[in-house]
């Protein structure tokens, strides 16, 4: 076959663009159509890689820092009573709240407890998570300009907060390829619980070729992949063939016509065929022992749950898969926020701490880097109406929390710091292209080297900004 | 009649219409939160925005469903009785479903491995010819000169 492919846009575009890395990979022959997954760029990793995998847990709607994490004793004096206009400045917020004239403190209702070595504060809403903050860094001083939610998601996931950039996964699996055959460089799963604003570009590949983009293992509860099993009277013998002769008829139409997206296409309908052999394997649990569906929870067993989609992150990287990511929703609790907090707290705790603690004793933890975090976090004062049970929490992009373990990343350790009210960071400031540079740097890139050509500029993950937070890392 | 499915909670739903893999959708209720399930796997537009032209995409999500999804299945099967149906040659018939399917007339190369697959296809079927011509029509219903327009 012709595996020498270039795209005319390439060739028209000039030498610039074929010096490019992006270029270059497109001229190598190893980018030939026999691996269902394609390769990485060569060069990378460029750093010695400290991640070889993530699991990114990405917990939509905003979930409210002050009530799990952020713990701020100061806020008891001020409950019920205004937040200070001083402390408020011009903080834009979403239409939600306009007709607000008070902006009454919201201490948060639940215990905080130092735990572990680390000493980390943890609420009482995350109780097994507690147990394990001494194998995570908490970083409590994450920011981001959005604060609505597709703009936010649309901001952490790919840098920028216009849609049509590629996602994180979608570069991750651009720059390091896979190490698996018969699976998604990057697999996507949702939680069936939870509203979100989550639709599918949220893991798409922007600009990047398609076969980069996100794909959704387990969505519909009843099989993990629709369609897996062959139509009647085509026997897997007949599968096999009718596959082979796919790849025939579609290189014979590539060798004339010279479109890389067949190429594309012909490693999807090889990777289908995979998949019909590899997902029934992976979606059988029934070879975990009980100890495993113990440490998850008996949720562990039904399918699109969060604990669910939790162990079969870990199925998935022990096969190979490099980005793994989890979309669990309900976190935008914007009235009553005490029931919905405590909710989907149970619903996660238990499977976010089973899942470190499973990395951990496989010795997966060490070169699997895992993330938690939503699109931003929630306001100290209350939306709507502050009653002695009820109250809820407006969007807030200033100060949130995310957590980190595992690959290379420092264990038991608290990072930045918002002021006493949680709204504004005081203390090392981490942007969301912060956060991307560091997670490149573990995988081995260095982020502003990641690039692709597109509409005449070289565009990354980080757009034009991003420093490795050193300080968080072992 | 086949119109019973299990909804939310594994319930039984009645439908108004009756299960077959000969209906087609000519209109559907768009949902901003709840895409058609196929219309979604294809990356259709979301309608939250404006979006300009169709995004290019291509999975093997996508695969399995043109692969093996039972309306398109039925597709294959159809397409390889009319083809069965013509007068004259298996050569005749080869060369009718390729320029069916890609509107392209078929090369000598090509021809030559039509060929070579309905003797597999024969061979492996035991002589079945409905799953053989079925899965003759399977793999010239998914060719990328079939699916899409260069």
């Amino acid at each position: 076959m012709n595996s020498f492919s270039i795209s005319r846009r390439k060739l028209l575009s000039g030498s610039g663009a074929l010096l490019s890395s992006a270029a270059l990979h497109q001229l190598l022959p190893s980018a030939s159509a026999s691996s269902a997954n394609p390769p990485g760029l060569g060069g990378f990793p460029e750093i010695a890689p400290k991640a070889k995998r993530v699991i990114f847990l990405f917990q939509a709607g905003g979930p409210s820092q002050i009530d799990l994490f952020d713990h701020k004793p100061m806020l008891k004096q001020w409950d019920g009573k205004d937040m200070p206009k001083s402390v408020m400045g011009n903080a834009k917020f979403t239409g939600m709240v306009n007709g607000q004239s008070h902006f009454p403190v919201v201490a948060s209702r639940w215990g905080f407890q130092r735990h572990g070595q680390s000493g980390a504060w943890v609420s009482e809403l995350f109780p097994e998570f507690a147990k394990v903050v001494d194998d995570v860094s908490i970083i409590h001083s994450m920011t981001t300009p959005q604060v609505d939610h597709d703009a936010a998601i649309t901001y952490l996931q790919t840098g920028h907060q216009i849609a049509g950039r590629p996602t994180v996964g979608a570069w991750t699996a651009y720059g390091l390829g896979s190490e698996c055959n018969d699976l998604p460089a990057f697999v996507v799963l949702r939680s069936e619980k939870g509203g979100s604003f989550l639709v599918d570009r949220h893991w798409g590949s922007g600009f990047l070729p398609s076969r980069y983009q996100g794909i959704r293992v387990g969505g519909s509860g009843e099989a993990p992949v629709q369609y897996l099993n062959n139509p009647a009277g085509i026997s897997p013998k007949l599968r096999r063939q009718t596959i082979g002769d796919l790849r025939t008829l579609n290189e014979m139409h590539h060798a004339t016509v010279g479109d890389p997206e067949i190429e594309t296409r012909i490693a999807q309908f090889e990777m289908a065929a995979r998949m019909q052999l590899s997902v029934p394997e992976l979606a059988d649990f029934s070879d975990e022992p009980q100890h495993i569906i113990d440490l998850y929870g008996e949720d562990a067993l039904e399918p699109g749950t969060y604990a669910y989609n939790a162990l079969m992150s870990r199925r998935l990287i022990e096969r190979g898969v490099r980005f793994v990511q989890l979309f669990q929703g309900g976190w935008d609790q914007h009235s009553n926020l005490p029931k919905q907090i405590e909710e989907y707290s149970a619903y996660t705790d238990r499977a976010n701490a089973a899942l470190i603690k499973d990395l951990k004793q496989r010795g997966l933890l060490d070169d699997t880097l895992v993330i938690w975090g939503g699109e931003f976090g929630r306001t100290v004062f209350c939306q709507g109406k502050l009653t002695a049970t009820n109250f809820g929490r407006e969007h807030h992009g200033l100060g949130f929390t995310m957590w980190m373990a595992g690959g290379g990343v420092k264990a038991g350790q608290v990072y930045g710091k918002t002021d006493d009210w949680s709204f504004r960071v005081t203390e090392n400031p981490v942007t969301v292209h912060d956060l991307y540079a560091t997670v490149l740097h573990q995988l081995g890139i260095h982020h502003e080297q990641l690039t692709y050509r597109f509409q005449g500029r070289d565009f990354r993950l980080t757009d034009l900004a991003g420093s490795v937070v050193k300080d968080i890392l072992a | 009649m086949l119109n019973e499915v299990k909804g939310k909670d594994d319930k039984p739903m009645k439908l108004a219409y009756e299960i077959s893999d000969r209906r087609r959708t000519v209109y559907s209720f768009w949902k901003r939160n709840g895409p058609h399930p196929m219309l979604a796997v294809f990356d259709v537009a979301d309608r939250n925005q404006c979006d300009v032209r169709v995004r290019r995409t291509n999975t093997p999500l996508q695969a399995l469903v043109t692969l093996n999804k039972p309306s398109f299945a039925a597709s294959a099967r159809r397409l390889g009785q009319r083809a069965r149906q013509l007068e004259g040659t298996d050569e005749r018939r080869l060369k009718w479903l390729y320029q069916t399917c890609t509107a392209r007339i078929p090369t000598d190369e090509q021809m030559q491995h039509l060929k070579g697959m309905l003797d597999d296809y024969t061979h492996t079927t035991l002589g079945n010819e409905t799953q053989t011509w079925t899965a003759l029509c399977n793999v010239l219903l998914n060719l990328d000169a079939t699916l899409t327009l260069e």
